[in-house]
């Protein structure tokens, strides 16, 4: 079998812990509990035939006490940034993640998710956001932890995209 | 240089001489000679150096040791630069030829250490000390060594193997009965509290290794590549540290390349989780001698009652090892299993009606010196079909009983060896059970004749070796790492084969090597690539010391289906064709 190693980015309170208890239990919890250091759940999902074992590493967000801790990143394959879509600020958040990030890990693929789709979008990111970026369309998703929109689908989207680096490799 | 300039000069002024000169020089010295001036001003310096330079070499250092003189600070500086560049790459040279190095310090100062301790404890002289002093020279150990032992106790209850890159784990195991957490999740937590210590404590190496979770202690040794986890209960004796050093540097010798480039896929490391199990070590803390003599705390008087005591302890252990093999040969006794428990020995037996009572046996016993509480199960002999089971158990065998004549007979069907059939002839329970054994629809296996032993040996090998396939990077003819692996393997297998030819009477007659190619690219180009993998994988054979006229190889450019995976499809096979000695001469 296969394993890979995904990291959760992304600005505090965005969703990045209720976004990995939909994927991996179906449930989701409006009350908020931040996230000290890391915390590492997994689940396998079935990617052309293959399994794969993703071990998701949902890193404690990004605040004005907590800086951000490269070292979790160490050896990841894929990187999930998160954001919110009420609050603006965090895709700047996002963008400076995505910087330090590349700093650390050069062959990481990249999924960017913003996330409480089912609350009503406060900001949209701007082709300035995208460029700076330079994540795929293909690799944009609008999630809802609470719903569950669209959370299965990005967490294969990664899936497959860890893998197709494989093969390729 | 200088010769070169010369030369050049000549055939300047051979362009300004007459034809004269010229014809006279191609009379002299030929055609050789346009060719040699030829061949100086195209091939450059570099290239004629080149040519001659390791000769050179050998020459000057043959002459003096000037040479070395020379290149020293040349390769001093080197070294710098490469480790500089690059340090974890010299580490990771460095790390298996170290490790020996250091424990091998390590294991003096310890033996330093146990002689002291050795001299310290020799002052002591306690019942205790007598006791295990005794029981050390049993076991023929040094004296510290067996205190140490008794004073602690331990048990490895799981080990982890993990990619320190990716925190990731590759293996790992668990001793019995012990609950099993998640183990991927163990893995990935362990690395992840490692990493957040040492950033917190700004720690340069990961020298946490010991981390304390409730009873049990997480002994953690890292290696460049990968780390290993030992979850101990109890204290942590330097046999556990030493073993868990000697694994990682052994896994890292034997997967340094799978390791190196571990890209999520943990199959290769499947076959280390025998290796991993073998170092779920324990120790158990023997029971405290009994208290009615440690009272007795006079130093002479606890030399003497000390050394009956132990004497008395050893006493024991014979007597109950001679009491079960005496309750093992009694005829109608048979034994189910048996334990000490508060000094008394407990012994389970199904007994039949016929055989002697307890009280009989335990009076006949030649070492009674010993409490002893028999626990017996008596079978009604009218029903001996109750004793079937266990022996059916024991031999192996379908067992039917059968009650003819007043003879009580025991019908022996299926098949055995005759050393088996023997053992159950002179079984205490059978004879006392039984009047009579038939064996008439018994098969009895002959053993073996070597020969076909050695031709089941010659086929399995010829089964693997063709089954094995060597796969290739794309568009190379790079092995893949783990095929690397399995091409060791097979040459291994292939001499073992050539070596049974003569005791199995079985001959190798060609070794076919086969290579294919994916359906990427253009046909040509996958045909000599698919030459290219055979010939590659038959010059290895070759190097190995595989007789060169059994091996032809060709390309088969590209055969497989399209659904078979690409990476399946770049590879080389072995087949080997054998017959029996002298069929065709
Ligand atoms: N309506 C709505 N609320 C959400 C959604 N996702 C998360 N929340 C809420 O947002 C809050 C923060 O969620 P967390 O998942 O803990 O956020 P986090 O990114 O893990 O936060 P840190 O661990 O502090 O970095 C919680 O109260 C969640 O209930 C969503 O999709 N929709
Ligand atoms: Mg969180």
């Amino acid at each position: 079998m296969i394993s890979k190693k995904i990291c959760m980015v992304g600005a505090f309170a965005v969703g990045k812990t209720s976004l990995v208890r939909q994927f991996v239990e179906s449930i989701f919890d409006e009350k908020y509990h931040t996230t000290i250091g890391v915390k590492i759940d997994k689940r396998q999902v079935s990617v052309k035939d293959k399994m794969v074992q993703l071990m998701l590493w949902d890193i404690e967000g990004v605040d004005v006490f907590t800086e951000f801790k490269p070292s979790y990143l160490r050896g990841a394959s894929g990187v999930i940034i998160v954001a919110d879509s009420t609050r603006p600020k965090t895709i700047e958040v996002a963008k400076q993640i995505k910087h330090e990030v590349e700093l650390t890990l050069s062959n990481a693929q990249f999924l960017l998710l913003i996330n409480k789709s089912d609350l009503a979008a406060k900001w949209q990111p701007t082709e300035n956001d995208l460029i700076h970026l330079d994540i795929d369309s293909n690799n944009i998703f609008n999630t809802s932890a609470k719903t569950g929109s669209n959370v299965e689908k990005a967490f294969r989207r990664i899936a497959e995209l860890v893998l197709d680096t494989q093969v390729n490799g | 240089m200088v010769e070169r300039q010369s030369a050049a000069k000549k055939i300047d002024n051979g362009r300004e001489d007459t034809d004269e000169y010229q014809r006279l020089r191609t009379l002299l010295l030929g055609d050789e000679y346009e060719q040699v001036i030829r061949h100086r001003i195209t091939q450059g310096d570099i290239q004629r150096v080149a040519n001659v330079l390791s000769e050179a070499f050998h020459e000057r250092n043959s002459k003096d040791q000037s040479l070395a003189s020379e290149m020293s600070p040349v390769i001093e500086s080197a070294i710098d630069t490469s480790i500089k560049n690059n340090p974890s790459r010299i580490t990771n040279v460095i790390f298996p030829i170290i490790g020996p190095a250091v424990r091998k310090a390590v294991a003096s100062a310890l033996a330093d250490m146990m002689h002291s301790l050795n001299h310290l404890l020799q002052q002591s002289l306690t019942a205790q000390a007598l006791i295990w002093r005794i029981k050390a020279w049993r076991l023929g150990v040094p004296y510290a060594q067996y205190a140490i032992l008794q004073t602690i106790q331990y048990r490895v209850e799981q080990i982890f193997l993990i990619h320190r890159e990716t925190s990731l784990l590759l293996q790992s195991c668990s001793a019995e009965g012990v609950s099993y957490q998640d183990p991927d999740l163990v893995s990935s937590m362990l690395t992840a509290i490692t990493d957040f210590a040492s950033d917190s404590f700004n720690q340069e190496s990961d020298s946490l290794n010991v981390i304390q979770f409730g009873e049990l202690t997480l002994l953690i040794e890292s290696g460049p590549f990968a780390i290993l986890a030992f979850a101990v209960r109890g204290a942590i004796t330097s046999e556990v540290k030493q073993r868990i050093i000697e694994l990682i540097e052994n896994i890292h010798t034997r997967y340094a390349s799978q390791l190196e480039h571990f890209d999520g896929d943990i199959t290769p490391f499947e076959e280390c989780h025998s290796t991993l199990t073998g170092a779920l070590m324990q120790k158990k803390k023997v029971k405290a001698p009994q208290k009615p003599w440690l009272a007795i705390s006079l130093v002479s008087a606890a030399t003497l009652v000390a050394l009956f005591f132990g004497y008395q302890h050893w006493q024991q252990v014979r007597t109950v090892e001679q009491f079960i093999s005496e309750v093992e040969q009694e005829p109608g006794y048979q034994l189910l299993g048996y334990r000490i428990s508060d000094n008394q020995l407990v012994v389970n037996t199904l007994r039949s009606p016929s055989a002697i009572s307890v009280e009989d046996m335990k009076a006949r016993m030649t070492a009674p010196e010993i409490k002893v509480k028999i626990i017996e199960k008596v079978a009604a002999i009218e029903n001996p079909n109750y004793f079937l089971p266990t022996l059916t158990q024991k031999y192996g065998l379908d067992l039917k009983f059968e009650f003819i004549d007043n003879n009580r007979i025991l019908s022996v069907t299926g098949k055995t060896t005759p050393e088996n059939l023997q053992q159950l002839k002179q079984d205490p329970m059978a004879t006392a059970l039984f009047d009579q054994i038939t064996t008439d629809n018994l098969v009895i296996l002959e053993p073996e004749p070597e020969q076909l032993a050695y031709q089941r040996q010659f086929r399995a090998l010829v089964n693997d070796i063709n089954n094995q396939f060597f796969y290739f990077e794309s568009a190379t003819t790079q092995l893949k790492e783990s095929s690397r692996k399995h091409l060791e393997q097979t040459i291994v297998d292939l001499k073992s084969l050539v070596n049974l030819q003569q005791k199995s009477q079985l001959s190798v007659l060609q070794i076919t090597v086969s290579g294919y190619a994916d359906g990427k690219g253009t046909n040509e180009a996958n045909q000599i690539l698919s030459e290219q993998r055979a010939n590659l994988i038959k010059s290895i054979l070759q190097a190995n010391g595989i007789e060169n006229e059994l091996i032809i190889s060709w390309g088969l450019g590209v055969k497989d289906l399209e659904k078979v995976p690409l990476e399946r499809q770049r590879r080389v096979g072995i087949q080997v064709l054998y017959q029996e000695y002298g069929a065709n001469q």
